[in-house]
């Protein structure tokens, strides 16, 4: 509970604020009041030194009967006690309770500033004596002058109290202020939570609200967001993925019911029975291929770490690839070019299966009596590979996002023609990711009537052949 | 030859041991682990074909332990798992062959054969023949009937191929592989249209027919058994 207390920001900040509140307080308070009270003490100070400057000149014009003059003088000034003797003791002039009130007083420092604490009944005077001579009889009186300041530090007091009230309040209008701020300022956060909590496979499409955010949530919000629209894309794609890899096993599955029951009705002759069980194989083999296909792009997915990099001679493995191809493109009268040399850096298996799609593609799609041709081309630290073969009138009218589609997995050509031609529909998509694993990019174009792979392996840092 | 097969799963077990039964191979099957090491140590076997999923002793284990007193009986593994790290550890572990499932079984037989071969006879044949068909190797000449027959680098590969391992079913992914060394499944009927080249080659106007296709599992070169 404590620890859960301490971890919170909105805690933490209001703790913080209030410190820094309360000590800018205290010492601006302090400072306040210290200014507050030397001003009095200072207007107290003037005032009998004024009054002090008044009876001195008073009894310089008059020494016999200055009483009239001082009174006059001392009207309004309650509380101003003023005590004048000789130094003998005797009271010259004294104000109303003079002695009374300065009973209290023990030391009567000489020219000096006394504060005079009378607890009793919380008199507090300010007291100065002073000695003057009178000019004429050059006799000494001793002129005693106080003021009370009673009032004064009732104000004091009064202000001090309400300094102390700002400050209290203010420290807890802070902490409160600095609570609201952080909890107001975490609300793009609090969405965020609950939108995650409202988050499933089947309910991604939530998004912050990033107009409001503030600029300091805003790049967590900003993350959060496109962290969504990737969960989005991959979620979409892998259930649209499961649906095809249903359907195409479907039709398989379908097929080798359908045979197994129509051929179970009846009592048939061995060689019926032999023709259903190979037609079994060869669905069986077709699940087999796609079962394996599709571990291979899910693990592709997952990233394969590439072990086995090695120099690869794209002449010599074309060369090869030919080779292979050379009487399946006989079939179909296409011949077989290349130009150019480069050497890359790729796992030799996974690079060979990723062009032979390619290749095997092109002379199954690729129009009749015309060539297949691969250029290979060193731009830079680029190795270009461009493959490029002439398709048939139908295909020539793609437009690009078709084309792009090509990668896609189970994509074919013609949706209702989808078996006629072998394969799993999985070739291109394994091209991409293995061409994707060697940090090379691949794409497709249509250019007049022919279709053209690019693959760009970039910054290939392998020596060249001359 | 005799060839223990360790696999629990009944119905593959069931097949395989009818499968290599019929091909001529006396066959003892075991269901777990601890059994498999069991005979592997008692019995006297040519071949061992293991399931990595072994329910008491896995078949790792079952290999190590083989490994402590035969470590030239040729092992097979079997595994659902297509995993290069496990294909790795298998052979690391002194596998002599691994085998994804699932499998055609002409392949499997064929590479039972490749290991039962191994280390038995070393010589090196320099000619073949099959009925009228005769393959010189140092020649690179091909004759059939006392006629010359042309045939591209590679047809003569894979003709060689073919009468190397005469009467052998040859699935189309092993020809792909041992000939042409693409060690994945093609998706096209490439292997198809060559062997039509050569068969029109090699077989056409002459007889008996000698290749032949199996359906569903590859090829065979052989002379066909009188109807």
């Amino acid at each position: 509970m404590r620890n859960k207390i301490l971890k919170s920001i909105g805690f933490r900040i209001s703790l913080i604020s209030t410190v820094f509140t309360v000590s800018i307080l205290i010492l601006m308070g302090t400072l306040i009041n210290q200014h507050v009270i030397n001003h009095f003490v200072e207007q107290n100070q003037a005032q009998i030194q004024g009054k002090l400057q008044l009876i001195e000149n008073l009894l310089n014009q008059n020494p016999t009967d200055f009483q009239p003059n001082l009174d006059e003088a001392l009207i309004g000034h309650k509380n101003l006690i003023i005590q004048i003797k000789t130094q003998d003791d005797a009271v010259l002039y004294q104000t109303e309770n003079a002695a009374q009130r300065l009973k209290q007083m023990q030391q009567r420092n000489h020219a000096k500033w006394l504060n005079w604490n009378n607890q009793s009944d919380n008199n507090q005077a300010i007291i100065v004596n002073k000695n003057i001579k009178l000019n004429q009889k050059q006799q000494t009186v001793e002129i005693l002058a106080a003021i009370e300041t009673t009032d004064t530090f009732e104000f004091l007091h009064f202000f001090e109290q309400q300094l102390l009230y700002i400050g209290v309040i203010g420290t807890l209008s802070i902490m409160f202020l600095g609570w609201l701020a952080t909890w107001q300022g975490l609300q793009p956060i609090r969405k965020m939570a609950k939108i995650s909590q409202n988050i499933t496979a089947n309910h991604l499409s939530d998004r912050l609200e990033l107009r409001h955010a503030p600029i300091e949530v805003l790049p967590l919000a900003t993350a959060f967001n496109q962290m969504l629209d990737r969960l989005e894309v991959s979620v979409d794609k892998l259930s649209a993925f499961s649906s095809d890899l249903a359907h195409e096993m479907r039709t398989p599955i379908n097929n080798l019911m359908m045979q197994t029951q129509v051929c179970l009705t009846k009592l048939r002759d061995i060689d019926e029975y032999q023709d259903v069980l190979f037609s079994n194989l060869e669905e069986y083999q077709r699940m087999a291929k796609m079962v394996a296909d599709m571990l291979f792009l899910a693990k592709a997915d997952h990233g394969i770490q590439l072990k086995n990099l090695t120099d690869i001679h794209l002449k010599d493995e074309f060369e090869a690839l030919f080779d292979y191809f050379d009487a399946f493109a006989a079939e179909k009268k296409i011949t077989l070019k290349q130009t150019g040399a480069a050497i890359i850096q790729a796992d030799p298996a996974m690079i060979r299966r990723a062009f032979n799609n390619l290749i095997s593609n092109a002379i199954k799609y690729g129009q009749n009596n015309s060539s297949l041709e691969i250029q290979i081309q060193n731009i830079d630290q680029n190795v270009i590979l461009l493959i490029k073969n002439k398709v048939p009138a139908e295909m020539q009218g793609l437009n690009q996002r078709q084309l792009t589609r090509f990668f896609d997995r189970f994509y074919r050509l013609d949706a209702a023609r989808q078996r006629t031609v072998d394969g799993t529909g999985l070739g291109l998509a394994i091209t991409k990711s293995i061409i994707e694993m060697h940090k090379a990019s691949i794409e497709v174009f249509l250019i007049d009537e022919f279709i053209v792979f690019k693959i760009i392996f970039k910054n290939n840092l392998t020596t060249q052949p001359a | 030859m005799r060839i223990l097969l360790v696999e629990d799963e009944q119905k593959t077990g069931d097949y395989l041991k009818k499968g290599l039964t019929e091909a001529g191979y006396l066959t003892d099957w075991v269901q777990d682990g601890i059994s498999g090491l069991h005979y592997a140590v008692t019995e006297q076997y040519d071949l061992i074909i293991l399931d990595v999923m072994l329910p008491k002793m896995d078949g790792w284990g079952v290999l190590t332990e083989i490994r402590k007193t035969h470590a030239s009986l040729p092992v097979l593994f079997l595994s659902a798992r297509d995993h290069i790290e496990d294909r790795v550890k298998g052979l690391e572990l002194g596998a002599d062959d691994y085998l994804i499932k699932p499998f055609a079984f002409a392949e499997l037989l064929a590479r039972i054969k490749t290991l039962l071969r191994r280390g038995q006879f070393k010589e090196e044949r320099t000619a073949y023949a099959v009925a009228d068909l005769h393959l010189d190797l140092v020649k690179r000449r091909v004759v059939r009937s006392g006629q010359r027959i042309d045939l591209t680098a590679k047809e003569f590969s894979l003709l060689e191929l073919f009468m190397r391992r005469q009467g052998e079913v040859l699935p189309k992914s092993l020809i792909a592989s041992l000939v042409w060394d693409m060690n994945f499944d093609s998706d096209t009927n490439v292997i198809e249209v060559a062997i039509r080249r050569l068969r029109s080659k090699v077989d056409e106007g002459f007889s008996p027919k000698l290749i032949q296709n199996i359906r569903g599992m590859g090829y065979v070169l052989e002379v066909e058994d009188e109807k």
